[in-house]
C-alpha cells in the first residue's frame, strides 16, 4: 500500500473563498452564522445558516449550479495550491460527496411551477445539474481528468468519506493523484426538514453547550488533492500532511439517531487507528463532528471516552463557526484538521460558555489554542448511522504555511 | 482486484420487470429474453411521446406490513433485492458479522423529496412532514436495508450517470479485499417516478426520440432513444476463502475492475468523437487487473442503452480493447427491464449464472439492422441463446453513462463443481 499525503487544498466557506480566509476565520474564532438570504424563510423556528459570500447566485449561474460553483472553485484553488498543470490531471480520480446537488435551482423551478403553474424554461435549465453527481462530472470535464469518477452520498459523512474512499484509489494504486471533496449549497429541503425535525437552533449552534438546542446549517465546498507520496516527491510536491487511515462503519439502528451506546463511531475510530497502526494515545486533537444537538454531542462524547483520554486529547467542533455544512462538512473538517498539524493550533469551539459538564474533554472555548500535534482525527456521523473517522499525520518535512512551498 | 483475498459472488437477488427472486429467476428472465418493458400502469404518460417503462409490479408480498407502510418504496425495493441475495446465498439477515453495504443510484429517492416539497407548498411549514424528510437524502435507502439486514460494516451510496451497478460491485469488492468487511451486498436501485420520467422524456432521452417505434434497440440502426426501467438488483460478495469455509455456492469470481472517463458519447444519431487508440482503456485495464486477454472473454454484457451515441461508444471501446483479438459476443440486458442503476447488477447476475454457469450468451431480442454486424452477430430471439464455448472462461461486464464514466468488471468461472 502507498502512503497517501495532502498536496493540495482549497476551500468556498461562510468566510468566502480560499483557504486564507476560512482558516483565519476559523483561527480568530469568528461565528460566520446569519440570516438566511438565499430563499424566504417566513414561519420557521431557526432562521439562519451560514452561507457562502459568493457574487453568483442560481440567477446567474445560467446551466450551472450554485453547488457546482462552490465545487469549482475549491477544486480550482486545490489544483493551484498542488501546482499541478492539466496535462498532469488527465490520470487523476475525481471522488466527491454531495447531497443536494442542484437542488436549490431545482427546487425554484419546481415551486414556480406547482405555485404558479408556470414551467420556466430559464429555470428549467439547471435540472441537468440537479442531481450531486454533477459535481465530479463539472470538475472531471473541466481538468480533462480521466481516472475514477465517483460521487459518494453518505449524508453528512459524505465529504470526509470521499476523502477516504479517494485515499483507497492512490493507496492502491489505481491511480497516483485524486481530487477529492464535498460539497453542498444551502437548500430549502435541507434548512426546513432540519427544522421540521425541529434540530435547528434560532441563535447560532452551540456544539457540547449545557444549553445547546441544535445545530445551524451551511454550505461551501472543501476540495484536496491526494497524492502518492513517491509520485508528490518526484515532481517536487511538499505536502501538508499525511492521509494515514480511515474507519467508515454503520449503526444499523436507527434512520436518524445515533447508537445509544455510539458504537457503530466507536469502531470507525478505532478502524482509522488500526488502519494507520497507531494507538488512541498518540492522537492529540479530534475535530469533533459536533453539530450542536443534544442526541449528536451525548453520543460523540460518550464514543470519545471510550476511545481516548480525556486528558490526553484536545476536542473543537467547527460547526460553532461555519454551521454544518453538510456534505462539505467532513470534507471541510478534514482540512481544518490538516491545517491544524500544520499551523500547530487547534481553532476553538464558538459559543461555548456554559460547558456540558457530561462531556470531559476540553473542548477550546472560544480561542484557538497553540499545541504541537502530531496526529489528528477528524470524525463525520450522518443519518442512517454513517460513521466516518479520518486520521492525518503530520509530516516532519511537510509544510508549515498555507503559502505555497 | 487489490491485493487481499480473492473476491467471489456467493448470493443474488433481483426485483425487476424481468421477476423478483434470486439467481433462477434472473437465470430463467434472462434465458426467457423476452422484455419486461410495457406501457406503463404507475402513472399516466398522457401527452408524452413515450409511454414505455420496466416495472416491477407489486412488493407487498416481499414486505412485512410494517415496512410496507413505512417506508418509501425505492427503498423497498433495495430491502427486497438485499434480503433474496442474503436468503440466494445462504445467509440469514443478521447473520453476517462485518456485512457491507453499497448502493448505486442514478436518481435516488426524488419521490420524497417531490413529497416533502409538496406539503410545505400545500401548507406551510406546517406541512413538512419530518418523517419523510430523512428519506429525500440518497443514502437513506441503504440505510433502511442496513437496519433491516444488520449491516454493519462500511455502508455507501454511489450516485452515478451510468455504470452506477457496477461501481457498486466495483467498490463493494474493493472493500472485501482490503478487510473493510467480510461480505458486501452490492448493486443498484432506481424507481420510475411521474416527475422524473416526464422530464426525461421532454429531455429527448427516451425513445422514439427519433421517431421510430417506441422501444430499446441497442447496437440497432433503428435505435432512437432508451426505456426506463425501476427495479434493485444486488449481489453478495465475500472472500473466497471464507465462502468455501462456510460451503457457500460460488457463482464467479471477481478478478478484476476499473473505472474510469471515456470521451463523452454525444446523444443523437452520430458520436462527435469516438475514443481514441491511446491507452488500453477502462476494458483494457479491468481485463489487465484480471490477468485475463480479450480471446478468453465468452460474453461481453455491454450497456446497450438504446442512444445510438452512447451504444456506439461503447461499441468502439470494446473493439479498441480487443485490438486484434475476436471480439466477444456482446449482450444487453437494457431491452427488458429498462434502463435503471440496478441493471449494473443484473448484468452481473447474468453474466454469473446464465454465461458462466450454463455456458449461453443471451440474445439481443429486437436486433435486425447492427450498426456493426462484424461485432454485433444479428441472431434472433428465436433462435436462443448461443452454446458453450470451450476456453473461454471469463466475461466482460461494462457500464457506461452519457457523461461517458464507464466501469468494467471481468468475472471469471467459479472453481470445477462449484457452479450455479
Amino acid at each position: 500500500m502507498r502512503r497517501v499525503v495532502v498536496t493540495g487544498i482549497g476551500v468556498a466557506s461562510p468566510y468566502g473563498l480560499g483557504r486564507g480566509p476560512f482558516w483565519a476565520g476559523l483561527a480568530d474564532g469568528q461565528c460566520a452564522i446569519g440570516p438566511v438570504t438565499l430563499f424566504e424563510t417566513q414561519g420557521f423556528r431557526s432562521r439562519i445558516a451560514a452561507e457562502v459570500p459568493l457574487a453568483y447566485g442560481p440567477r446567474g449561474s445560467r446551466r450551472r449550479s450554485r453547488a457546482d460553483w462552490l465545487a469549482v472553485a475549491a477544486a480550482d484553488e486545490a489544483v493551484a495550491d498542488a501546482g499541478l498543470a492539466r496535462r498532469e490531471l488527465r490520470p487523476a480520480a475525481v471522488v466527491i460527496g454531495g447531497i443536494g446537488g442542484g437542488m436549490l435551482e431545482a427546487e425554484a423551478w419546481f415551486w414556480k411551477r406547482e405555485r404558479d403553474v408556470v414551467d420556466d424554461p430559464h429555470l428549467r435549465r439547471v435540472l441537468g445539474s440537479v442531481m450531486p453527481w454533477s459535481h465530479a462530472d463539472v470538475l472531471g470535464r473541466r481538468y480533462g481528468a480521466t481516472g475514477p469518477q465517483e460521487t459518494v452520498v453518505l449524508a453528512c459523512s459524505s465529504g470526509g468519506a470521499a476523502l477516504g474512499l479517494a485515499a483507497d484509489l492512490v493507496a492502491q494504486g489505481t491511480t497516483s493523484l485524486a481530487i477529492a471533496g464535498g460539497v453542498d449549497a444551502l437548500t430549502r429541503v435541507c434548512f426546513m426538514g432540519f427544522n421540521a425535525l425541529k434540530l435547528l437552533d434560532p441563535a447560532p449552534c452551540r456544539p457540547f453547550a449545557r444549553d445547546r438546542q441544535g445545530m445551524s446549517v451551511g454550505e461551501g465546498a472543501g476540495v484536496v488533492v491526494l497524492e502518492d507520496e513517491a509520485h508528490a516527491a518526484a515532481r517536487g510536491a511538499r505536502p501538508y500532511a499525511e492521509l494515514a487511515g480511515y474507519g467508515l462503519t454503520t449503526d444499523a439502528h436507527h434512520p436518524t439517531a445515533p447508537h445509544p451506546d455510539a458504537e457503530g463511531s466507536v469502531r470507525a475510530m478505532i478502524e482509522a487507528l488500526e488502519r494507520a497502526r497507531v494507538p488512541a494515545s498518540a492522537v492529540g486533537y479530534v475535530n469533533a463532528h459536533g453539530t450542536g444537538t443534544a442526541q449528536n454531542d451525548r453520543a460523540e462524547a460518550l464514543a470519545l471516552r471510550k476511545v481516548f483520554d480525556p486528558d490526553q486529547v484536545l476536542v473543537s467542533a467547527n460547526k460553532s463557526l461555519v454551521g454544518h455544512t453538510m456534505a462539505a462538512a467532513g470534507a471541510l473538517e478534514g482540512i481544518a484538521t490538516v491545517l491544524t498539524l500544520v499551523h500547530g493550533l487547534v481553532p476553538p469551539t464558538a459559543h461555548l460558555d456554559d460547558p456540558d459538564p457530561d462531556i470531559p474533554f476540553d473542548c477550546v472555548p472560544g480561542v484557538a489554542r497553540s499545541a504541537p500535534v502530531e496526529l489528528a482525527m477528524s470524525n463525520s456521523f450522518g443519518f442512517g448511522g454513517q460513521n466516518l473517522a479520518l486520521l492525518f499525520r503530520r509530516l516532519p518535512g511537510g509544510r508549515r504555511s498555507l503559502s505555497v512551498s | 482486484m487489490t491485493a487481499g483475498p480473492s473476491v467471489v459472488l456467493t448470493g443474488i437477488g433481483s426485483v425487476s420487470a424481468l421477476g423478483i427472486g434470486g439467481a433462477q429467476v434472473v437465470a430463467a428472465g434472462v434465458a426467457r429474453g423476452l422484455p419486461g418493458v410495457a406501457p406503463l400502469r404507475a402513472f399516466p404518460t398522457d401527452g408524452l411521446r413515450s409511454r414505455l417503462g420496466g416495472e416491477v409490479g407489486d412488493l407487498s408480498g416481499h414486505l412485512d406490513p410494517d415496512e410496507a407502510r413505512r417506508l418509501p418504496r425505492a427503498s423497498q425495493l433495495v430491502l427486497v433485492a438485499v434480503r433474496l441475495a442474503l436468503l440466494d446465498a445462504g445467509l440469514e439477515p443478521g447473520g453476517v458479522t462485518g456485512l457491507g453495504l453499497v448502493v448505486g443510484s442514478h436518481w435516488g429517492d426524488l419521490r420524497s423529496s417531490e413529497a416533502f416539497a409538496r406539503g410545505y407548498l400545500a401548507r406551510g411549514p406546517l406541512g413538512l412532514s419530518p418523517l419523510v424528510f430523512p428519506s429525500t437524502v440518497m443514502n437513506a435507502m441503504g440505510a433502511h436495508a442496513a437496519i433491516a439486514v444488520g449491516a454493519r460494516g462500511p455502508m455507501l451510496t454511489l450516485n452515478q450517470a451510468g455504470g452506477a451497478g457496477e461501481a457498486a460491485v466495483a467498490r463493494g469488492a474493493a472493500f472485501v479485499a482490503t478487510e473493510r468487511a467480510a461480505a458486501v451486498l452490492a448493486g443498484g436501485v432506481d424507481e420510475l417516478s411521474p416527475t422524473l420520467f416526464r422530464e426525461l422524456v421532454r429531455l429527448g432521452v427516451t425513445s422514439p426520440a427519433l421517431g421510430f417505434v417506441e422501444g430499446c434497440r441497442p447496437f440497432d440502426r433503428r435505435a432512437d432513444g432508451t426505456v426506463l426501467g425501476e427495479g434493485a438488483t444486488f449481489v453478495l460478495l465475500e472472500a473466497e476463502p471464507a465462502a468455501r469455509a462456510r460451503g457457500a455456492r460460488i457463482y464467479a469470481r471477481l478478478e478484476g475492475s476499473s473505472a474510469g472517463v471515456v470521451p463523452r458519447p454525444a446523444r443523437g444519431r452520430t458520436p462527435r468523437r469516438r475514443p481514441g487508440p491511446a491507452g488500453p482503456g477502462v476494458i483494457g485495464a479491468a481485463l489487465a487487473r484480471a490477468g485475463r486477454r480479450p480471446g478468453d472473454l465468452r460474453a461481453a454484457y455491454l450497456t446497450g442503452l438504446g442512444d445510438p451515441a452512447v451504444d456506439r461508444c461503447e461499441l468502439d471501446l470494446l473493439a479498441v480493447a480487443c485490438g486484434d483479438e475476436p471480439v466477444p459476443p456482446v449482450a444487453a440486458l437494457t431491452p427488458l427491464v429498462g434502463d435503471h442503476a440496478g441493471l449494473g447488477a443484473l448484468r452481473v447476475a447474468a453474466a454469473a449464472t446464465v454465461t458462466l454457469g450454463r455456458g449461453q450468451v443471451p440474445t439481443l431480442p429486437d436486433l435486425k439492422d447492427p450498426v456493426r454486424p462484424e461485432l454485433v452477430p444479428g441472431r434472433s430471439a428465436a433462435q436462443g441463446m448461443s452454446g458453450p464455448e470451450e476456453g473461454r472462461t471469463a466475461v466482460l461486464v461494462h457500464g457506461l453513462g452519457p457523461r461517458g464514466v464507464a466501469v468494467a468488471l471481468v468475472l471469471g468461472q467459479a472453481p470445477a463443481g462449484q457452479t450455479a
